[in-house]
């Protein structure tokens, strides 16, 4: 224990424990095993995005009376909250009728027939979603594991490269997989450890190849949130409150004075 | 993308590359050699090969930065002019963020700001004709 | 007023943050190639990391923003110096390998 220590210790600080057997590799390694893994891995990534891009949930539009009810509950939300910039007689009217028609609930989406409870299973918007995170999941795990398996089957049983920096020895039997040696220094790795090596960096690289299919995801995620999902209090009880709540609202205008308190501010 | 700064990276990559091939070339020659014969032991790279590297990165780095143009803004109203605020990010306060489609002149809430619909064409008509017919008067 | 400096445009955000990640990525990857063909090893290599990656924040700062990141950046310290470092790190070490190998 004490002597693996040490060594780790040696390993760190000079970056070379000791005599490190200098092996002399075939230069073909590198054109016909580093090179080509390097090149499958970039352009799986780069198959990857395009799949992603195709198979992407298409914007779904939202009904049209949905949308109305929902913007009806934003109004009443905005005129309680910017009320004050409007003058009295002007926020009178406003909340008159806003408090007609969201007691009536007029714009209410009307559900067709069955009240109960909708199973949260069958709703489509979900399973949808979750369909497509599901899609998006496998577009990342599939290539991964098929690359894996490709390394793992044509280039295993040999020393590929050296790493630049030293390891500790408790990564040999990952990196060194399939080479039998007992007391081979672990900067000598097989072809597995530079797929983990890329994998970890290549998302630089596919910035740099695809930085401009990143912008379109912006749109994307302000979809406005949809109301009415479960676990959600019903718009219908909503608009009730917020009727309740325009109702008792008491408006102090911030035009009141306005010109007394100007003339103040800038005598 | 300017053009000074493709010019400075397909330089920057040149040297790049030629370091790399003549490193290449470098330790090739070094791994024929006996283990303890002097030029082995305190090997190290040629200084001309380790200054042709450093200077192809800090030569990509800069022209990466260069590859940064100032924002300029061709305004829809007034003056054809192009317009610069001397900046190369977009500022993202709100307040200050709008100040460029101010300065150009754009709406981006155009389509719910001009409503021509909106407007009583008759009376506007009406309007006008009463004021020609003054003008007219007044010339008369 | 406070509040109204708080508003921010997200829009702008975003760009700012890809301008940001487009200049770490490439001056990264290119950093690590210099170190492989440098035939860095172990403690120089991650020394020229941190150095390379250190300086090309600073010069950022410097020129792309103008001495003042907080115009553009909501919090210049973490987004510029601590958002993208393990990401530039793990870049930095797949280029400096790969040309370490490709060289050696």
């Amino acid at each position: 224990m004490a002597f693996s220590m040490w060594s780790a210790w040696v390993l760190i600080t000079t970056g070379s424990a000791g005599a490190v057997a200098e092996l002399t590799l075939d230069p073909k390694l590198k054109y016909w095993v580093l090179l080509p893994i390097s090149i499958v891995m970039v352009l799986t990534g780069i198959l990857r995005q395009y799949i992603m891009d195709l198979i992407a949930p298409s914007t779904k539009g939202v009904p049209r009376v949905k949308l109305t009810e929902s913007q009806w509950i934003y109004k009443a939300q905005a005129l309680l909250t910017n009320g004050s910039n409007l003058s009295a007689e002007v926020f009178q009217l406003r909340k008159e009728q806003l408090v007609e028609i969201l007691a009536d609930g007029k714009y209410l989406v009307k559900l067709n027939s069955d009240s109960q409870a909708p199973n949260p299973l069958n709703d489509p918007n979900l399973s949808d979603s979750m369909f497509s995170m599901a899609k998006g999941n496998l577009a990342s795990f599939i290539p991964q594991t098929i690359i894996m398996w490709w390394v793992n089957h044509f280039f295993a049983g040999f020393v590929l490269m050296k790493l630049p920096f030293p390891l500790t020895p408790r990564f040999k039997e990952m990196l060194q997989s399939g080479v039998m040696t007992a007391d081979l220094d672990v900067r000598w790795v097989s072809s597995i450890s530079w797929y983990f090596i890329s994998v970890l960096g290549l998302n630089p690289v596919y910035n740099l190849l695809l930085s401009d299919t990143e912008g379109i995801d912006i749109g994307v995620a302000q979809q406005p949130p949809t109301m009415g999902g479960p676990g959600e209090p019903q718009p219908e009880a909503i608009m009730k409150s917020l009727a309740n709540d325009l109702t008792i609202a008491e408006n102090e205008s911030c035009f009141d004075g306005i010109e007394q308190r100007v003339l103040e501010k800038y005598s | 993308m300017t053009f000074l700064s493709t010019i400075l990276i397909l330089f920057s990559s040149v040297l790049l590359l030629h370091s790399g091939f003549s490193s290449h070339e470098f330790h090739q020659l070094l791994k024929n050699l006996p283990q303890n014969s002097p030029s082995y032991v305190n090997r190290q790279l040629p200084k001309d090969i380790q200054y042709e590297a450093i200077t192809g990165i800090i030569l990509f780095t800069t022209a990466i930065f260069l590859s940064f143009k100032k924002l300029t803004y061709f305004p829809l109203q007034g003056p054809r002019k192009l317009i610069t605020l001397d900046q190369y990010l977009q500022e993202i306060r709100m307040n200050k963020a709008t100040n460029i489609d101010n300065l150009i002149g754009n709406d981006p809430y155009g389509e719910v700001n001009y409503t021509p619909n909106f407007i009583n064409i008759h009376a506007k008509r009406a309007e006008t004709r009463s004021w020609l017919e003054q003008n007219d008067k007044k010339e008369i | 007023m406070n509040s109204i400096n708080e508003v921010m445009s997200s829009e702008y955000v975003a760009g700012n943050k890809r301008v940001l990640l487009w200049v770490q990525d490439s001056t990264a990857l290119a950093f690590g190639i210099g170190a492989g063909i440098l035939q860095l090893e172990s403690f120089n290599g991650f020394a020229m990391f941190i150095g390379g990656y250190l300086s090309v924040a600073l010069l950022y700062i410097v020129w792309i923003c103008r001495l003042q990141p907080a115009k553009y950046y909501q919090s210049p310290m973490n987004d510029i110096f601590v958002e993208s470092f393990v990401r530039e790190l793990t870049g930095y070490v797949m280029a400096w390998t790969f040309s370490y190998a490709l060289v050696g």
